[in-house]
């Protein structure tokens, strides 16, 4: 299991697709904190700390294009036909991955965290508060994006189910605002919270100070749910894993 | 260049995926339907307007064409068939073309098909509409056809010229995708909930020509300016689709 992830990250680090996205997210982090384009309005007012946090976001399409693509060029290319030949299982090779790809994730976040403090954000308790909930956001979207990586094979089947998942997030988003603000109500307002905050999007969102308060359940719930989120994609991902053939 | 063509068509409405796009297109009627009916029951109104389920496959039609259209070409390339076409004969010029009419052929059946789906939800359970006249639905539907015949030619070319590379897999939506979220940035500075449009200079005019001329802003909001507009941007986006596309195919070596 060691092995496997060690020889993923070897991979995934020379992979260009990951180190042409650690560039972007530096030097995107840095132009939009530092507000280098002059933008007016609404993000001139939202100050370095929160303009860095609304750039965050991008991290989500690079994952929703990296983890699909990288995950089938494996299967492609026999990689993983290889590894479960040497004696792996398909869960060790998942988890390698999941792994892999989440240790990614830390290696982008400090890139995006050096070109935001390099920009001139600086409240650092809001920073690191804010930037762990969106790490496990992240986290719950990457095991997501595995769950449909190991289950669907053909790539353009793969890339179609990774792009919808981002649309259906999103609109799920705009359309969880319009409820929450004008439908519900009470116990189902709580429960519309709940869901809400299950995608990276709502809890973005509510990091953003663009929206209202009671989208936004306390940062530690948010951490709780995002964990949840994980756990049940990987399990999903796992159940009977080991007895798919592979082709 | 017919035969080229008929065989693409008859290989589209044969295609499993073509079915399977029409399916998730009523399905998604039926869910929004079904979604709008507990949003109003939850808030107290029991009589659903038209104007909120007659244009279900609005909101889905960039994503969904360009998800179709990108399937569809992309089996030409994995299962050898243009390889086979040129090898036969057929001019690359033709085979081009003929994909191409083949996306906005796709765009124009799923948006005509969603129309006919919305018709029974319109007729048995709705009030009828209140904002819009017969001509102005007429003219939504029209200008979501010519709209979504642009994005599968736009689509299509694109599979076309980069066919057989990762980046064919994800340009065309993360194109869709970009162009939704900035196109709800669009409208929300030019047309505020509250007080009036702040923008001035180079910004208003970009704004104002991607909400003009640019297809995918008009599945954002019903329409509103004149049809040439609408006939415009759609018509430019297939010219430089093609004549890109020609350009780039006709010289790129095929894996």
């Amino acid at each position: 299991m060691i092995n496997l992830y060690r020889a993923n990250m070897k991979r995934i680090t020379a992979n260009f697709i990951f180190l042409g996205g650690c560039i972007i997210a530096f030097l995107a982090t840095y132009i939009f904190t530092a507000n280098v384009m002059g933008m007016t309005g609404r993000f001139e007012n939202m100050g370095p700390d929160r303009r860095m946090f609304f750039i965050s976001i991008a991290m989500m399409g690079f994952f929703t294009i990296f983890v699909p693509l990288y995950t089938n060029m494996e299967y492609r290319f026999g990689v993983i036909r290889n590894k479960i030949v040497a004696g792996y299982s398909q869960k060790q090779v998942y988890y390698s991955h999941l792994l892999g790809h989440l240790s990614v994730l830390a290696i982008m976040m400090i890139f995006y965290l050096l070109g935001g403090i390099l920009g001139g954000a600086r409240d650092f308790w809001e920073i690191a508060l804010l930037n762990i909930v969106m790490f496990f956001a992240l986290c719950g979207y990457i095991a997501t994006m595995m769950l449909i990586s190991f289950r669907i094979l053909k790539i353009v089947a793969l890339s179609i189910s990774a792009f919808l998942i981002l649309n259906v997030y999103y609109t799920g988003t705009m359309i969880g605002n319009a409820l929450l603000s004008f439908v519900l109500k009470g116990a189902a307002k709580q429960v519309g919270v709940i869901i809400y905050n299950m995608t990276v999007f709502g809890q973005w969102f509510s990091g953003t100070g663009l929206a209202d308060d009671y989208i936004n359940p306390g940062r530690f719930l948010q951490m709780v749910i995002s964990i949840v989120v994980t756990l049940a994609m990987t399990l999903i991902a796992t159940a009977g894993l080991d007895k798919r053939d592979l082709k | 260049m017919f035969r080229n063509l008929y065989a693409d068509t008859r290989s589209i409405l044969l295609s499993r995926a073509f079915h399977l796009a029409l399916i998730i297109i009523a399905a998604y009627q039926v869910f929004y339907f079904a979604h709008i009916k507990v949003v109003y029951a939850f808030i107290g109104v029991s009589e659903i307007d038209a104007d909120d389920i007659a244009f279900v496959f609005v909101s889905v039609a960039a994503f969904l064409v360009t998800a179709a259209t990108l399937f569809i070409t992309d089996r030409e390339f994995s299962s050898g068939c243009i390889r086979n076409k040129l090898i036969s004969g057929v001019k690359r010029r033709d085979a081009f073309l003929s994909a191409v009419c083949g996306g906005m052929l796709q765009g124009a059946l799923y948006t005509v098909f969603a129309c006919l789906i919305s018709i029974p939800f319109i007729g048995l359970f709705s009030v009828g509409f209140i904002n819009f006249s017969i001509q102005e639905v007429a003219d939504y539907w029209l200008v979501v056809v010519m709209t979504c015949m642009a994005i599968g030619a736009f689509s299509t070319a694109l599979v076309m010229i980069l066919g057989g590379s990762k980046l064919s897999y994800v340009i065309g939506l993360l194109i869709a995708f970009v162009m939704k979220v900035w196109d709800t940035v669009i409208l929300d500075k030019l047309y505020p909930e509250k007080g009036f449009c702040k923008l001035t200079g180079a910004k208003l005019a970009v704004y104002s020509f991607v909400d003009k001329y640019i297809p995918y802003s008009y599945l954002m909001i019903r329409p509103h300016y004149e049809m040439r507009f609408y006939v415009t941007g759609c018509a430019a986006m297939i010219v430089i689709s093609v004549v890109i596309g020609l350009i780039v195919f006709s010289k790129r070596e095929l894996k």
